[in-house]
């Protein structure tokens, strides 16, 4: 990038002049400037005379705005100019500093946050002002500092890890000494220095953030004080050898089974990158590294004394964060492993640190290549001829952003943020390039599934989800025939499962006809001939006279608007009547009869369900008084949306929500004889998950509200106050509604892991080893995704579910997931 | 903290929300006209709120398929559709609460500005839901946008209000001025000179 347009409107490019964009010689010292004044002889900009106020504060904020731009843009490009650019930028923000210090001091706190890919740039630049005066230089180092020590205190790990790179690299300008960012890193390496055998969540967190820095700040270290770097290498060794060993034979969170497990952990992946870039003595040589040619300013240097970090002590265990390894999803050449894994380590923050605005985290993904060096790696959207790029032969950036994007959406047991994220995030880049992008993806989504049978369950459910949105987003093209061989093979394999599962997503992001019409011939029968309805039992050709009689009656009383006792009283009036068979029967048929009314009221839409279960609430309760009639009630439930799974989430949702069936109910109602042979059907597991998540969500809000109320109880209390005493009772409520709630909740993790272990443990339980295969991929979602709640019942579990009777390797995901836990 | 004080920088730098890249889960400009408050209440209600206004709906999007979007970005509450005022069919335009303040500014995030029924839907924070407004607020019934729209868009009932009525006002005029032939003039029986010089028969006295 020619800097020469932007300073001062200079035109030609050729050598650098001595007047900055003010007309001013370049190499003025602070302590030469005088009070600013605007100078008249600069002629591009012509303020004289009267409104010269006025076109100051204009010119103030124009200034402004045009600084921050020109830090925001500095370095987007390797170019030869680079130097001479960061050079005069460096110049203008050093002269203009103390007029624009907040502009200028926010806009590099944001560039180093939110442009991490620019760490190298935004070092020299910083280096730089340190380097011409050291009190602003204290204030950019003291700040990122300070701004550090914030998001460290919010457990905000994306920006700690950039931040700590931004300091890696200060050591080579000279702004910090080589002790001051060991203190740092100490703190980090601290916990496992200490206790190198205790593996945790939080741990690995500290030492990949520690191990990332030391990535970075290797080659000054190493030419200085090696043994330095030796002794923490070790730590960093030690503790990623005790989370190997920790984690042996743990494939809990493994995305692809078809890859040996050894690399499935991205601490021991980073251990090798950081070996394999000592081997070529610290030398990153992805990207450019201005800093290196700054050498002579940085010499004498002022390097600051920094405040002592603080680890967090009060964040929970969870929100420790250690992002995914990145998957190999195309071919890449083997001799690249270091580069690319610089590359997609800054698109990766690039990804977490833009996550507030997918639209230009997709622009500026497609900008990370910009500082790479020469023939690091090829880049589509610059290349004349994209198509003949080959990716077994260069790395290919397009194909890295993408990688990077899927081992996100697949990160086990969950993703730093939700996988729709992930979803517009692609939609987005295609967007931008819509050729390019298009295919990449489509190539990279076809290679996934390509290697669906190996792929954790969980995963193929979520690349399922991403695909129905992202062909959802594009006039739901996409090139079904590649696939059209599912056709052929079992219904359960996976990779038919998989078309067939996208396409009834497909119809429920929009309508069955809209999808048909734009599959080949060769795939229709992957998708419902009717379009999804009910299926209400009493139909009048298929039932006896008196049957008929019940079901006209109960059906002319809804649809006229009839009250629940009213429904009631014409079901007793008929049923009673009904002497051949005794109480219970009749109460069953009673309910049957009620239950299939109720939906067919509300069977237009969910706001027509939600009103029909509302109204007839009351009696649908009392007909649902023993587990034994919940359970009737929710089988009913799914025999008339049999054809309908999207109507049948959504109404065992609402009835859960009316207290009419439990949550247990709907584990039951899941885990009924039934459903065997069927275990490869995605919508059962949502309802599954709907259903733990409710009861985990209510549990939560209850423990808030507790939180809540206490204090207000305490706070009056204190006042002696005698209001007191009805505070005191609202306390007592809630506790006795969260104690409730945690039964639940216990109850579901118990029952839904006893009924897992039984089914899987049994013949009887699935039909062959494809259905198995899928159950036993639900079992691990359901125990790590819930492996807090799990954890909470280790004893119950141990007595009810894995007895002597359970399978082995029912018994080893239970171990796994106390492992995961950790 | 003593280190707070001794910072060489402005201490707003520690809390200003500056960013390079505006986040997409902040208010816009949008505001409902019949809010009854003021723009500082209107604001902490947005701080806070659970639901979100969404528009550019097709009138022809179910709820349905809404759930299958919006629970994208957490458990839904309620989907309330926007009706028109006088038919009671959806007019292109809903209400959706969620459980959390979080899910929402998720779905500002992550499903504003996706497509659903090929239709770029866009949402806004919203104070939530309150009786009546459910209905549009056009004097038609629908949207008020739908009063003006002056392009033809099918999923959203074709014309515009006004312009459909100026199709209308027109196709009667149309209908008024030109009646319907039912006798053919003679002229058009007679053949013209044709540019080949033939001579039309009266002239030639075939």
């Amino acid at each position: 990038m020619d800097f020469s347009g932007r300073l001062g409107g200079r035109h030609g490019g050729g050598a650098r002049g001595d007047v900055d964009e003010f007309g001013r010689e370049r190499r003025n010292r602070p302590h030469h400037r005088k009070p600013y004044d605007r100078p008249n002889r600069s002629g591009n900009r012509g303020n004289q005379g009267g409104n010269r106020a006025i076109s100051m504060v204009d010119d103030a904020n124009d200034v402004e705005s045009r600084l921050s731009s020109l830090i925001i843009k500095v370095g987007d490009k390797n170019i030869p100019t680079l130097q001479s650019n960061l050079d005069a930028l460096g110049v203008v923000l050093e002269k203009d500093f103390t007029k624009h210090e907040i502009t200028v001091l926010r806009t590099f706190r944001q560039c180093i946050l939110e442009l991490p890919w620019k760490v190298t740039v935004y070092s020299t630049l910083a280096g730089l002002l340190n380097a011409k005066n050291s009190e602003t230089g204290a204030k950019v180092i003291l700040l990122m500092h300070a701004i550090l020590r914030q998001e460290l205190a919010r457990g905000h790990w994306g920006s700690v890890k950039v931040i700590m790179r931004f300091f890696a690299l200060q050591v080579r300008t000279r702004a910090i000494s080589i002790e001051t960012l060991l203190s740092m890193i100490d703190v980090f390496l601290k916990p496992v220095a200490d206790e190198p055998s205790n593996v945790s969540g939080r741990n690995s967190c500290l030492v990949f953030i520690a191990m990332s820095t030391l990535l970075w700040a290797g080659q000054a270290l190493s030419e200085q004080v090696p043994a330095e770097l030796e002794a923490r290498l070790r730590i960093a060794e030690q503790y990623v050898q005790a989370h190997g060993e920790a984690n042996a034979n743990n494939t809990l969170a493994t995305v692809l089974h078809d890859a040996p497990c050894k690399g499935t952990n991205v601490l021991a992946h980073l251990l090798e990158i950081m070996r394999a870039v000592a081997e070529e003595g610290w030398n990153i040589d992805a990207v450019c590294a201005p800093y290196t040619m700054f050498a002579g300013e940085f010499a004498q240097a002022t390097q600051h004394e920094l405040p002592e970090l603080q680890l967090p002590t009060d964040l929970p265990a969870s929100s420790y964060y250690t992002p995914p390894e990145i998957l190999q999803l195309v071919p890449h050449p083997p001799e690249f492993t270091v580069r690319r894994f610089i590359m997609q380590d800054f698109i990766s923050d690039t990804v977490t640190q833009l996550e507030g605005n997918r639209k230009d985290c997709a622009k500026f993904l497609l900008q990370v290549h910009g500082l790479c060096n020469e023939d690091v790696c090829s880049v589509m959207t610059t290349a004349q001829n994209p198509e003949d790029m080959d990716a077994e032969s260069s790395l290919v950036f397009e194909y890295m952003v993408a990688e990077v994007i899927f081992s996100f959406l697949t990160q086990l047991p969950e993703g730093r943020y939700r996988e729709m994220y992930y979803t517009s995030l692609a939609v987005e880049l295609r967007k931008a390039e819509p050729q390019i992008m298009g295919s990449v993806l489509e190539t990279t989504v076809e290679n996934f599934v390509s290697r669906i049978g190996t792929m954790d369950v969980e995963c193929v459910n979520r690349l399922c989800n991403w695909l129905a949105v992202f062909i959802s987003n594009f006039g739901f093209q996409w090139d079904w025939a590649k696939w059209e061989d599912v056709v052929d093979e079992n219904e359960n394999a996976p990779r038919r499962r998989f078309v067939q599962e996208t396409l009834l997503k497909l119809v429920r992001l929009s309508y069955l006809d809209r999808v048909k019409a734009q599959l080949p011939e060769s795939c229709v029968s992957l998708v419902p001939q009717k379009t999804p309805g009910h299926n209400f039992k009493f139909t009048l050709q298929a039932m006896d006279e008196r049957t008929k009689a019940v079901s006209v009656a109960v059906g002319k009383c809804l649809k006229n608007k009839g009250t629940p006792e009213q429904a009631l009283d014409i079901l007793h009036t008929h049923y009673s009547q009904w002497t051949d068979l005794d109480d219970g029967e009749r109460q069953t048929l009673a309910r049957e009869m009620l239950t299939e009314h109720v939906l067919l009221l509300g069977s237009k839409t969910f706001s027509h369900m939600l009103n029909a279960i509302e109204k007839f609430m009351p009696a649908l309760q009392q007909f649902g008084d023993t587990p034994e009639a919940k359970l009737q009630i929710a089988k009913v439930v799914e025999d008339f949306w049999i054809k309908h799974p999207q109507f049948f989430a959504i109404t065992i949702d609402k009835l859960i929500n009316y207290r009419v069936i439990d949550p247990v109910t709907v584990v039951e109602m899941l885990f009924s004889q039934s459903h065997v042979g069927s275990w490869s059907q995605f919508h059962l597991w949502e309802i599954l998950r709907n259903t733990v998540n409710k009861v985990n969500m209510r549990v939560e809000q209850l423990q808030s509200r507790l939180v809540a109320a206490q204090t207000a109880a305490d706070a009056i209390v204190a006042d002696g106050d005698t209001v007191a005493e009805q505070q005191a009772e609202s306390v007592e409520h809630v506790e006795s509604v969260l104690a409730q709630m945690l039964q639940e909740q216990k109850d579901v993790v118990i029952s839904t892991t006893r009924h897992f272990v039984q089914l899987l443990s049994s013949s009887e339980g699935t039909a062959d080893e494809l259905d198995r295969a899928w159950l036993l991929g639900r079992f691990k979602e359901f125990m790590r995704t819930y492996r807090l709640q799990v954890m909470e019942n280790v004893q119950a579990l141990e007595s009810v579910a894995f007895t002597p009777e359970a399978s082995q390797d029912t018994c080893q995901v239970f171990e796994c997931t106390r492992m995961l836990a950790a | 903290m003593e280190a707070e004080a001794a910072t060489p920088f402005d201490s707003s730098l520690l809390e200003d929300r500056f960013t390079i890249v505006p986040r997409l889960d902040r208010p816009s400009t949008y505001k409902d006209h019949q809010y009854q408050g003021t723009s500082t209440q209107w604001s902490s209600d947005l701080a806070k709120t659970t639901t979100l206004y969404v528009g550019n709906l097709s009138f022809y999007t179910t709820e349905e398929q809404l759930y299958e979007i919006f629970t994208k970005a957490g458990e839904i509450k309620r989907i309330i559709m926007g009706l028109s005022r006088n038919t009671k069919t959806p007019c292109g335009f809903c209400f959706v609460e969620y459980y959390t303040h979080e899910s929402a500014l998720e779905c500002m995030k992550y499903v504003n500005g996706t497509k659903l029924d090929d239709r770029i839907i866009r949402t806004d924070l919203d104070p939530g839901f309150r009786e009546g407004r459910q209905f549009g607020r056009g004097r038609s019934g629908g949207q008020v946008r739908d009063e003006y729209r002056q392009e033809y868009d099918e999923a959203r009932g074709g014309w515009g209000h006004m312009r459909a009525k100026q199709e209308e006002e027109r196709r009667r005029q149309q209908d008024d001025s030109y009646e319907a032939i039912s006798t053919v003039p003679a002229g058009a029986e007679l053949q013209i000179n044709s540019r080949l010089g033939r001579a039309s028969p009266s002239r030639n006295g075939y």
